[in-house]
């Protein structure tokens, strides 16, 4: 149910940067969402068309990128994909990772007529 | 047309947590995001803490997420601390913004650490910064050790995680190997903590946990000062 405020925090940017570019209407909007977000993209598009009504964004497409899990090991240095959210490095076992990619949530480019 | 955005959605939210942790930190308070699911025991947990707390001249606050109810607050009405309910309404979880309102009517300036109580709920309270120094999540052992697979950020974003109900574990299949695997398989950094705030059975670790991180955030502050 977290969607439902990420929904009205991507409206809030699309609708601003709408207005900032003179736009009449927003057509698409494409986000990147993070694989440990744990996004719901069927909810969040239902909570999204929900609240866009009267807006610029009213019947905008929303789309949603997931970005899988990489994560680099400290000690080695190793880049990697996490499966199955099992942070440890393939190369050299260590734990000690950081998440690069995978905890982004973010407006990426919107459409506009 | 296309118009490139790349603006971080929870940006705002974080902005406002910012805020709240500059302002805690001015009053050398250690503010601990207190998370599980429904049931799991967190209003318990809070007694039993603040009772072994106020003795050693530890002060607590506490911050009280709710959906609906004012019950949570008012079992800890006993307690002479200073308490805030928020009332989330539908959300199933705390922001920045209604965090930052609800200690607009809390006195920091007498409390040493404050507890913020989430709503009960594995998955959104995970996503939203409310000013915190850690998160530290709830486990019961009624909800199954396989739960740090299901919510794997909650588990992720954590520093410490109490397995509550630890006198029951001979009736549930629970088992503790598992539970530190899987938790520890997706944050190998968390701190684990098995208790019953029934029997008081391992709240002794919990409590010096959380006055050692205190201590560490006094001589972190102190070093601040000192630099300026």
């Amino acid at each position: 149910m977290h969607e439902m405020s990420i929904a009205q925090s991507i409206l809030k940017i699309v609708l601003t940067e709408a207005q900032k570019n003179g736009a009449q209407k927003v057509k698409v909007v494409r986000i990147r969402a993070g694989q440990l977000r744990g996004i719901v993209r069927e909810q969040l598009a239902f909570f999204f068309e929900f609240i866009t009504k009267d807006t610029a964004a009213e019947g905008a497409v929303l789309e949603v990128e997931q970005v899988p899990i990489k994560a680099q090991c400290k000690p080695c240095e190793h880049t990697f994909m996490v499966q199955d959210y099992k942070f440890l490095c393939p190369k050299c076992q260590s734990k000690d990772v950081d998440v690069v990619e995978g905890m982004e949530l973010a407006v990426k480019e919107i459409e506009i007529e | 047309m296309k118009i490139t955005v790349l603006d971080n959605i929870l940006k705002a939210n974080d902005a406002i947590a910012e805020e709240i942790r500059e302002e805690l930190a001015s009053h050398k308070v250690l503010a601990i995001n207190l998370m599980s699911s429904p049931g799991a025991g967190k209003t318990t947990l809070l007694e039993r803490t603040i009772e072994k707390l106020e003795p050693l001249g530890i002060h607590v606050g506490v911050v009280e997420g709710d959906i609906a109810t004012t019950r949570d607050s008012d079992r800890l009405r006993k307690f002479d601390i200073p308490i805030v309910q928020i009332n989330t309404g539908s959300a199933c979880h705390l922001d920045a913004n209604m965090t930052r309102s609800a200690l607009s009517n809390l006195d920091c300036s007498a409390v040493d650490i404050l507890f913020i109580e989430n709503v009960g709920n594995l998955v959104c309270p995970a996503e939203f910064k409310i000013g915190e120094d850690h998160k530290v999540m709830m486990l019961s052992v009624t909800e199954g050790d396989e739960k740090p697979l299901k919510y794997p950020l909650m588990f992720r974003e954590s520093s410490a995680m109490l397995i509550n109900k630890i006198d029951l574990l001979a009736y549930t299949n629970f088992s503790m190997d598992e539970a530190r695997k899987n938790a520890h398989s997706i944050n190998p950094k968390l701190a684990i903590f098995p208790l019953s705030c029934t029997t008081g059975e391992g709240l002794n670790n919990w409590l010096k946990w959380m006055t050692t991180e205190l201590e560490k955030k006094r001589k972190r502050l102190q070093k601040k000062t000192k630099k300026k």
